[in-house]
């Protein structure tokens, strides 16, 4: 009888609590943005899940290269399926939000363009994964590639957006998000979100782990 | 062998072999200088005039793409025995700083030549030239440091050959967006207070790549 483990109990209440106060709950009014809002709970987290995704992925790559262990790259490679879902589902989400408050689907914003970029890198790590064929040199080529790529994306994304002025809220002047300015019965909507996202990004990253051991057992018993 | 010798001896045999086979060092000035030629006839029948802000994104397109001719064959001609032989004689991460000298030098041919040429046809409209051969010098190490990895690893990954531009594009944005924020600067001589932010925020985005490429570059070629 398979157990759940605790942050997976802990992230079933926190999605109903995200999800019931993220359409619910009380925002501030403001202008342009109105209902708008609520896409905090929504949007944010994706590249906060993405990013952390990522980064595990890259943690369990190192660990590939340092101990030649095959789980290891199932993992990493779960895990960059998953982020790169979330950075899908960020693009969109944004996408739409900008739509209704920027005026434009698309509108060439520092932000939006590191995003798309960040998930041109992914595609190529699905690519090159994708165009070798022997399990050993795939794990160490594509580890390689996602160790290189991750280095290059944090810049990209944290550094960049910051010499340009962004309609980002927080960037360029204009108000918003910022821990400062966000109202305060928001928070406690906010940083569970965080939370509760990422959890499920591990989880299903988890599931997937496990669906490819279970072929690769198959595979064995064969 | 002391370390800056064998380093000394492959940069050496990569510009030595690059004269013997004249063909290809021939190929990629020739790319170069068709490019250039081309945009001047396209610009010329389309009858658009080329202000600074064109010329620049021009010169910088002619860059990148001629960037991948540099790096796109050095790696292929490695892949046979021969590289077995150099493995076991050199340690493998002198290797890509060897490969990566090479390419920072053939790049610098390359930007240069298309500013060459591309002054001769259109009116060159940089200001503060210093700064701009600065870009141009950073930009030519950024792009060496991050396609050396990139080319070895889609060498790695087979004949391939659009896997190279594929993994490449998305991975020098960042490096060719500060080279062009800098040479905008230069563009219009905004001054050295202004550029020095880009050039410190360059210059370090370049030593990550070349770090990591030399830490990771010998679990690349271990198998």
């Amino acid at each position: 009888m398979p157990v759940l483990k605790w942050w997976k109990w802990l992230t079933i209440p926190l999605m109903f609590y995200v999800v019931s106060m993220g359409i619910m709950g009380k925002v501030p009014r403001l202008p342009i943005l109105n209902e708008t809002v609520r896409n905090l709970y929504f949007h944010v987290p994706m590249w906060f899940g993405m990013i952390i995704l990522f980064g595990a992925s890259v943690w369990f790559s190192i660990q590939y290269l340092r101990t030649g262990n095959l789980a290891n790259d199932i993992k990493a490679s779960a895990y960059v399926d998953v982020g790169i879902v979330f950075g899908l589902l960020g693009l969109v989400t944004g996408m739409l939000w900008a739509k209704y408050t920027w005026g434009e689907f698309w509108s060439n914003d520092p932000k939006q363009n590191a995003s798309a970029i960040g998930m041109m890198i992914y595609f190529g790590y699905l690519l090159l994964r994708a165009s070798l064929s022997n399990e050993r040199e795939k794990a160490r080529i594509s580890s390689v590639y996602s160790i290189f790529a991750f280095a290059i994306l944090i810049p990209l994304i944290y550094v960049l957006p910051r010499f340009t002025d962004s309609l980002h809220p927080g960037n360029g002047g204009n108000p918003g998000f910022n821990p400062y300015d966000q109202a305060r019965y928001m928070r406690p909507v906010f940083y569970p979100a965080v939370l509760g996202w990422t959890f499920i990004g591990f989880w299903i990253g988890d599931l997937s782990v496990r669906y490819k051991n279970l072929i690769i057992k198959r595979l064995e018993d064969v | 062998m002391s370390t800056f010798q064998q380093l000394y001896c492959l940069i050496y045999k990569d510009i030595k072999v690059e004269f013997r086979q004249r063909v290809l060092t021939a190929t990629i000035l020739l790319f170069v200088v068709s490019a250039c030629f081309t945009i001047y006839q396209v610009f010329f029948a389309g009858r658009a005039r080329v202000n600074p802000l064109v010329w620049n994104s021009l010169f910088w397109v002619v860059v990148l793409f001629s960037s991948f001719q540099v790096v796109g064959k050095s790696f292929n001609k490695e892949l046979d025995q021969q590289f077995w032989y150099y493995f076991f004689i050199v340690p493998s991460n002198l290797l890509i700083f060897s490969k990566l000298i090479y390419h920072f030098l053939m790049l610098n041919v390359t930007s240069w030549l298309a500013w060459i040429f591309l002054s001769v046809f259109f009116q060159n409209p940089v200001k503060d030239q210093g700064l701009f051969a600065i870009a141009i010098e950073l930009s030519a190490l950024g792009l060496a440091a991050g396609l050396t990895l990139v080319s070895a690893i889609s060498a790695k990954a087979g004949k391939n050959s659009t896997l190279l531009p594929v993994l490449g594009f998305p991975l020098i944005i960042p490096t060719l967006l500060f080279a062009i924020k800098l040479s905008i600067n230069a563009l219009d001589a905004l001054g050295w207070d202004l550029a020095f932010s880009h050039i410190i925020t360059l210059l370090s985005l370049d030593s990550i790549m070349i770090a990591l490429s030399f830490i990771l570059f010998p679990y690349l070629w271990r198998g």
